[in-house]
């Protein structure tokens, strides 16, 4: 805990849904349900899951777009909701965010150099005669040359590649400690991605940034990411080094991710032996008791129903799981029949 | 094996208010009976055009400027709009990526199964109502006999994918046409999808032809390659050829930018720039501007795409004419 840069300790997450017309009371959704989250400075954290998990929930609320139902987060040693007004706007200061969406997440009426130049007047970050030569600098940082041709132009007239640079410069504008990508690359062809990918790292170490990127793709997370934490239906099922979470992966969830993920290999993809879940992910408002995992986990057993199970250590990784035995049993048969066949 | 679909030299232009979109130019293409062949390129480089071609889908404003689309005997390019109306959903099924918009959100998923069914087939509505059931099953929906009386809206996008895919295999299609089925779908149900179409293809003989951007789903499914950029097709091969030896360099350098979930890449292997506008795509090798080995024919002459080595990969550059 001593050389975290920022702290997620017990985070709850609760929207109350209003209910419609016809309905009478409903239950709240639980997006994000205690989440413990550590990142270290310098660290590269992944946050993986589906849709509905609330990897992207626990976003909003570290940028203060959400407030939080319960649980803490500390920055550098202090609780941010003990935080005043001016260390509050300093926080925020430290925290940026990168959205999916490149094309949602501009201002189409602002110039680029209006764009970038906002969060360098709102956080004083330079002198105002010194505010051109400082967008410049940002724009040459990621890679949009010649800038001076770039800054009186608007979104309409960039690719999606050249506005998520855009956006990326816009981040790291203000000068943060930590930034939050959440499915920053989602939206791009593979050979722009990897251009984004590979400005991104050289950002992260140049500037000594922490980042959490949130991501579905666990193929851009085992070639960025030095960690990852695997959330199913608000809450982290597995989490750890990553090397060691993608080899021997302890949670059937986090299993059944990689099995899921495509290798563009047909000899390593079509010889993956596995399973494939069945079903969907249950609603976040009505969660399953127990392991909220039970109902689509191949290996569950009758305590899996009743009693959830807190994340523990083990094989170098914590895990949420009751019977992570249960898999090398399995396995132990499976290979067993490969050896009769 | 007989061809399902032999699409030859085949160039669709879209003539905009803005100029002259060369969308599909001098594109050739077969797919066997059964067999699962797929489309890959990135967005914009025209392979849903090519897919709604053969559907003959396209805005008014597109115009075929030569080449064949040949389906059960017929020529689609010239074929009337009433004999187009039996290959859709009859012939040729197609499914999207997002189901939700090919989905009538006012009638039960039942009735829209069962009204292709009758339209094809001729059948009464008590044969259609079975056969909608029948077809739901199919699709591997557990319970089929609640699920045809639901609207889109009550289902998930995974099972609306399935009702989409109900649809189109219906009637019994010899092809499906399958235009980046899984991109909406969260990867455990892009993975249930993906075995779903792979088993009907095995079940009712329908051969697939499977557009996407993801070359994991093209390594894990399907057996021929067709590698579009800017509109024409680059390379096409065997999937194990153009796995273990990609011979464009722009399919060397898609491969090279798949990150894989089993194993870790230092370097990213970019490619520079992006891909031209179809409005005024280079001159010469359309890949010429972003190529790493581009050399002195490239900028002025367009490479034919021609037989490559000893298998029987069809490259579209001027250094395999070199090597010949």
């Amino acid at each position: 805990m001593t050389n975290a840069l920022l702290t997620i300790h017990e985070l709850k997450v609760h929207y109350e849904t209003s209910g419609g017309l016809f309905s009478a009371g409903s239950l709240p959704v639980r997006a994000v349900d205690g989440v413990s989250l550590e990142l270290k400075r310098g660290e590269l954290l992944a946050l993986v899951g589906e849709s509905g998990c609330g990897k992207s929930t626990i976003a909003r609320t570290l940028v203060g777009l959400t407030e939080p139902t319960a649980g803490d987060i500390i920055y550098a040693g202090q609780n941010v909701g003990n935080f005043s007004p001016q260390e509050r706007q300093n926080f925020r200061r430290s925290v940026q965010m990168v959205f999916q969406d490149p094309f949602d997440s501009l201002n189409p009426r602002k110039t680029v150099f209006s764009t970038i130049a906002q969060p360098l007047r709102i956080h004083k970050i330079v002198p105002r005669a010194e505010l051109k030569a400082e967008v410049i600098r940002l724009l040459n940082a990621v890679g949009l040359s010649p800038a001076e041709a770039y800054l009186g132009r608007y979104p309409h007239q960039f690719s999606g590649g050249q506005r998520q640079r855009i956006c990326i410069a816009r981040a790291i504008a203000s000068r943060p400690k930590i930034i939050i990508a959440d499915e920053a690359v989602s939206a791009l062809d593979v050979s722009i991605r990897a251009q984004i990918l590979t400005l991104f790292r050289k950002l992260t170490q140049e500037l000594d940034l922490a980042s959490i990127f949130i991501t579905h793709d666990l193929s851009v997370v085992r070639s960025l990411c030095e960690s990852v934490a695997v959330m199913y239906l608000g809450q982290v099922v597995e989490r750890g080094p990553t090397e060691r979470v993608f080899t021997r992966p302890q949670h059937p969830y986090t299993r059944a991710l990689l099995q899921a993920s495509p290798i563009a290999d047909p000899d390593v993809a079509r010889s993956r032996r596995g399973f494939l879940l069945e079903g969907d992910v249950p609603s976040p408002a009505n969660p399953p008791a127990g392991c909220r995992f039970h109902t689509r986990c191949p290996i569950a057993q009758p305590k899996c129903a009743s009693e959830p199970p807190a994340l523990r250590s083990i094989e170098g990784v914590e895990a949420a799981c009751h019977f992570p035995e249960g898999w090398r049993q399995t396995e132990k048969v499976s290979r067993a029949e490969e050896a009769v066949q | 094996m007989t061809d399902v679909l032999r699409i030859d030299d085949l160039t669709m232009h879209l003539e905009t208010e803005l100029g002259t979109v060369r969308a599909v130019e001098n594109l050739s293409l077969r797919v066997d009976e059964g067999e699962a062949v797929a489309l890959v390129g990135e967005s914009g480089c025209g392979k849903s055009m090519t897919a709604l071609s053969i559907m003959r889908l396209l805005p008014p404003y597109a115009r075929f400027r030569s080449g064949s689309i040949r389906v059960a005997g017929k020529d689609l390019v010239t074929a009337p709009e009433r004999a187009m109306r039996q290959i859709r959903g009859g012939t040729i099924g197609m499914i999207f990526q997002d189901p939700l918009t090919f989905l009538n959100p006012l009638r039960q998923v039942g009735e829209q199964i069962a009204e292709a069914v009758r339209l094809h087939t001729g059948a009464g509505r008590v044969e259609a109502d079975a056969q909608a059931l029948e077809a739901l099953r199919r699709v591997r929906i557990a319970d089929a006999e609640n699920v045809v009386h639901n609207y889109p809206h009550q289902l998930s996008g995974g099972m609306r994918q399935r009702v989409l895919i109900a649809i189109a295999v219906a009637c019994r299609p010899s092809l499906l046409i399958c235009d980046e089925p899984t991109t909406a779908l969260d990867v455990t149900i892009q993975a249930q999808i993906m075995e779903l179409i792979d088993n009907l293809r095995h079940e009712l003989g329908t051969a697939v032809l499977l557009i996407t951007h993801d070359l994991g789903l093209v390594a894990q499914y399907c057996s021929r390659v067709y590698v579009m950029y800017a509109g024409q097709v680059v390379e096409d091969a065997g999937v194990r050829e153009i796995f273990q030896h990609p011979r464009h360099p722009y399919t060397q350098a898609l491969l090279q930018s798949s990150l894989r979930p089993d194993r870790v890449s230092e370097d990213f292997a970019v490619i520079d720039g992006q891909p031209p506008q179809l409005l005024a795509p280079p001159p010469g090798c359309r890949f010429h501007p972003r190529c790493p080995r581009v050399f002195d024919p490239c900028p002025s002459a367009m490479p034919g795409l021609d037989r490559a080595g000893e298998g029987r990969a069809m490259v579209r550059c001027h250094l395999e004419e070199a090597h010949q």
